[in-house]
C-alpha cells in the first residue's frame, strides 16, 4: 500500500513491460521445450539458467511490471554468487548494501551481537540489502537481452492440464486467451500458485502466530548498514521489531502487531505513521521522513509433499513458505531455480538421463525442511507463541544482558547455503572424513580468494568442474585421459589445476590449498550448479568417473 | 564453569521448559518454577554453583520485572 495521493514510488521508476501478441494468438503451431510460470525473481533466474545452458524458454506473467515493495530484500552470499554465475552480479553489488553485522536489543539493552561467517578471502559479503523491485528489474533487463528467453508479460496462466509427453497451459491474455505447448512447465508463480491449484496440491505445514507490518520509509541517516532487532521496545511494547537499511535511502522497518490489533486497523495510513514515528524517535532519528510503502506479513512453514510432478517442476514460493526472519525465501527459491534448471537443461539437451529431474525435490525439498526446523525456532524467538514461551523468551532475554550464556538463543540463524549430502547425485560422502576441512561433498564451493579481484568463481566453465591440486607435474599429465571423459555435450569440462605455472591457477600464500583441505594429488568433482559431487584427497580415476555418472544420473 | 550443557541440549531445555509451562496453566506457573528450582538445585555438586546461579538470576531482573 502507498499513502493516499501518492501513485508513484519515491525512488524507483517502475518499468512498464508491454504486451506483444504471441504467434498462438496468430493460430500459429509452436511448441515450447519449456515453459515457466513467473517472471519474479525466481522463473527468471530459472530462465537465465536454462539460457546459460542453451536452452530457450517461454516466461510468462500476468503482470506488466515489478512487484511492488521491497519485500524480499536481504540477498545472501550464495545468491550473489548464483548471480556471478549467471554473469549479472556486478549490477547488483553496485546497488545493494552489503553487510556482516547486527545488534539485538531487550528493551533497551544490546543483547546480542550477529557476526555472519566473513572473511577478506570472500568475494561477497554474507548479506546485501536491495529492495525486491531493484533484484527483479536486473533480472528482467538480463533476460530481455537473451534471445533463448521470450517472456510474455500480461499474460496470466489459467489451467494447466499435463499426460506423458507434454504440458498445455491456458493462457489469458489482453487479446484474448491461447493454448501454449510445452514439453516441461518450471511452476514459479508464487504463494498463490495458479498452477498449483490446477493440479489440486496443496501446501502443507504450519501456521505461526503474530503479524507484522513491513514499511519502507525515505529518510537521510549515517547509520551503518546493518541488521537491528528490538524485543520489547519501549516504542512498541510487547513486540518485536527489525531494521534494515536499503539503497536510495530507504529504511525497511518490520513490526509486529500486537494481539488486539486488527489488520485493518494496523493497514491505515495514520496508524502506520504513528507507529513508524514513534520507533524512528525511539533510534534517535528524528529529521524528516517519508512515508513509501507498506504492507502485512504472517509466517507459515508450508511445503508441498513433492516438488515435482511429472512433467512440471515447482520453485519458490510456490513449492513452500518460509518465515522472513531468517531470510530464506528468496535466497532458497533462487537455489531452487538453479537446481531445477541445469538439471532440466541437462535432460533436454541429452547430456543426462531423465531420472537426474527424480533428484531435485528430494536436494530442494531437504533444504526447506532444514530451513524449517531453523525458522521454527527463530520465530518462536521471534514471536512467543504461547504463555510459556513468552516467559522463557522473556526470561532469556534479560539473562543476555550481562550474561553469555543465553545469547545463542537470540541469534537469528540466517539463511545458509544446504549441503545435499543424502543426495543420489553426491559420492563418496565418507571420504570427507579424510579431509581436515574444505567445501564436503554435496556443499557449494568456498569462492576463494585467488589474487586481486580475481575469485576461484571466476574460473568455472558452464559445465562439470574439477579442481586439482598436483604433486607434480608427471601427474597431470597422467590425467588428461581422465579429464577428457569428463565432457558433457558441448559443455567441457573445465579442470582447474593450482600451482605456480602458465594456465594454472596461482595460489601464492598457499591459503587456497589450507581452506580446501588440500594435499598433493587432492582432487574436487564440481556439478553446475558449484555443489561439491566428490571429494578425494588423492584424485581415484575409477571412483572420478562413477561420481561424474552419478551426477547425471547415468 | 565446567559442565556446561552443550548449545543444542541448551536450547532443547529451553523447549521443554516453556512446553511444561504450557501444559501446566498459568495457575501452576510459579509452583512450578520454584519447584523446578528445587528439583535443579538438588542436582548440583554443591552449594556455590546455586550460590552462582542465584547472583546470575537475581541480576537485573528489573529488566523483567514487566514481565506478563
Amino acid at each position: 500500500m502507498r499513502p493516499a495521493g501518492q501513485t508513484r514510488s519515491l525512488y524507483f521508476e517502475y518499468p512498464e513491460y508491454p504486451f506483444k501478441p504471441p504467434p498462438e494468438l496468430r493460430s500459429e503451431k509452436s511448441r515450447h521445450l519449456v515453459a515457466i510460470a513467473g517472471a519474479g525473481p525466481v522463473g527468471l533466474t530459472a530462465a537465465l539458467e536454462l539460457a546459460r545452458h542453451g536452452v530457450p524458454s517461454v516466461v510468462l506473467d500476468d503482470k506488466g511490471t515489478v512487484n511492488d515493495g521491497s519485500r524480499a530484500t536481504c540477498i545472501a552470499r550464495h545468491s550473489f554468487e548464483i548471480f556471478q554465475q549467471l554473469g549479472i552480479a556486478e549490477r547488483y553489488t553496485a546497488k545493494s548494501l552489503g553487510w556482516t553485522h547486527g545488534t539485538s536489543y531487550y528493551r533497551t539493552d544490546p543483547v546480542f551481537r550477529l557476526e555472519m561467517p566473513h572473511s577478506a578471502n570472500e568475494r561477497f559479503y554474507p548479506m546485501y540489502n536491495l529492495q525486491q523491485q531493484y533484484t527483479e528489474k536486473f533480472l528482467v533487463d538480463a533476460a530481455h537481452a537473451r534471445e533463448l528467453i521470450d517472456v510474455r508479460w500480461h499474460s496470466k496462466v489459467s489451467d494447466v492440464q499435463q499426460n506423458g509427453r507434454g504440458v498445455t497451459l491456458t493462457v489469458q491474455t489482453p487479446e484474448g486467451p491461447y493454448s501454449l505447448q510445452a514439453d516441461y512447465l518450471l511452476a514459479a508463480d508464487g504463494a498463490r500458485s495458479v498452477v498449483r491449484s490446477a493440479l489440486n496440491l496443496k501446501l502443507k505445514g504450519d501456521a505461526y502466530e503474530g503479524r507484522y507490518v513491513i514499511a519502507d520509509l525515505q529518510f537521510k541517516s549515517d547509520y551503518p548498514t546493518e541488521r537491528r532487532a528490538f524485543f520489547d521496545p519501549p516504542a512498541n511494547p510487547g513486540s518485536t521489531v527489525l531494521i534494515h537499511r536499503q539503497p536510495d535511502n530507504i529504511w525497511r522497518m518490520d513490526y509486529q502487531l500486537r494481539d488486539n490489533d486488527s489488520d485493518e486497523d494496523a493497514l491505515r495510513e495514520e496508524s502506520v505513521r504513528a507507529r513508524v514515528g514513534a520507533i524512528l524517535d525511539m533510534i534517535g532519528e528524528r529529521g524528516p521522513w517519508d512515508l513509501e510503502w507498506w504492507s502485512i506479513y504472517k509466517a507459515y512453514t508450508l511445503a508441498l509433499d513433492d516438488y515435482r510432478h511429472g512433467r512440471v517442476l515447482f520453485l519458490g514460493d510456490a513449492a513452500h513458505l518460509v518465515p522472513i526472519f531468517g531470510v530464506r525465501g528468496l535466497n532458497s527459491g533462487l537455489a531452487d531455480a538453479v537446481n531445477a534448471a541445469w538439471k532440466l537443461a541437462y535432460v533436454i539437451q541429452g547430456w543426462a538421463g531423465v531420472k537426474l529431474l527424480d533428484s531435485y525435490s528430494p536436494e530442494r525439498r531437504g533444504a526447506t525442511l532444514e530451513a524449517f526446523a531453523n525458522a521454527a525456532k527463530s520465530t518462536r524467538f521471534m514471536t512467543p507463541p504461547t504463555r510459556g514461551y513468552q516467559l522463557m523468551r522473556d526470561a532469556a532475554l534479560s539473562l543476555a544482558v550481562r550474561h553469555d550464556f543465553t545469547r545463542p538463543l537470540v541469534n537469528p540463524r540466517q539463511t545458509q547455503p544446504y549441503t545435499y549430502r543424502d543426495s543420489p547425485l553426491t559420492s563418496f560422502p565418507g571420504r570427507d572424513a579424510e579431509f581436515l576441512c574444505g567445501p564436503a561433498a554435496g556443499a557449494p564451493l568456498v569462492n576463494h580468494r585467488l589474487g586481486e579481484d580475481d575469485y576461484l568463481l571466476d574460473h568455472l566453465g558452464p559445465g562439470f568442474t574439477g579442481l586439482y591440486f598436483p604433486g607434480d607435474d608427471a601427474q597431470v599429465a597422467a590425467l588428461s585421459a581422465v579429464f577428457a571423459e569428463l565432457d558433457v555435450g558441448h559443455e567441457r569440462f573445465t579442470p582447474l589445476i593450482i600451482g605456480n605455472a602458465p594456465g594454472r591457477l596461482v595460489d601464492n600464500d598457499g591459503s587456497f590449498a589450507r581452506a580446501y583441505g588440500a594435499g598433493p594429488g587432492t582432487f574436487y568433482l564440481v556439478r553446475p550448479d558449484r555443489h561439491v559431487c566428490a571429494r578425494w584427497t588423492k584424485l581415484q580415476p575409477v571412483e572420478v568417473s562413477q561420481a561424474f555418472r552419478a551426477a547425471l544420473a547415468r | 564453569m565446567s559442565n556446561e550443557l552443550p548449545n543444542e541440549q541448551f536450547e532443547q531445555a529451553y523447549d521443554l521448559i516453556a512446553a511444561a509451562l504450557d501444559r501446566l496453566g498459568p495457575e501452576h506457573e510459579r509452583l512450578f518454577l520454584a519447584r523446578l528450582a528445587l528439583a535443579l538445585a538438588h542436582r548440583l555438586p554443591d552449594i556455590k554453583a546455586l550460590e552462582q546461579a542465584l547472583v546470575i538470576a537475581e541480576s537485573d531482573v528489573n529488566a523483567g520485572s514487566q514481565m506478563k
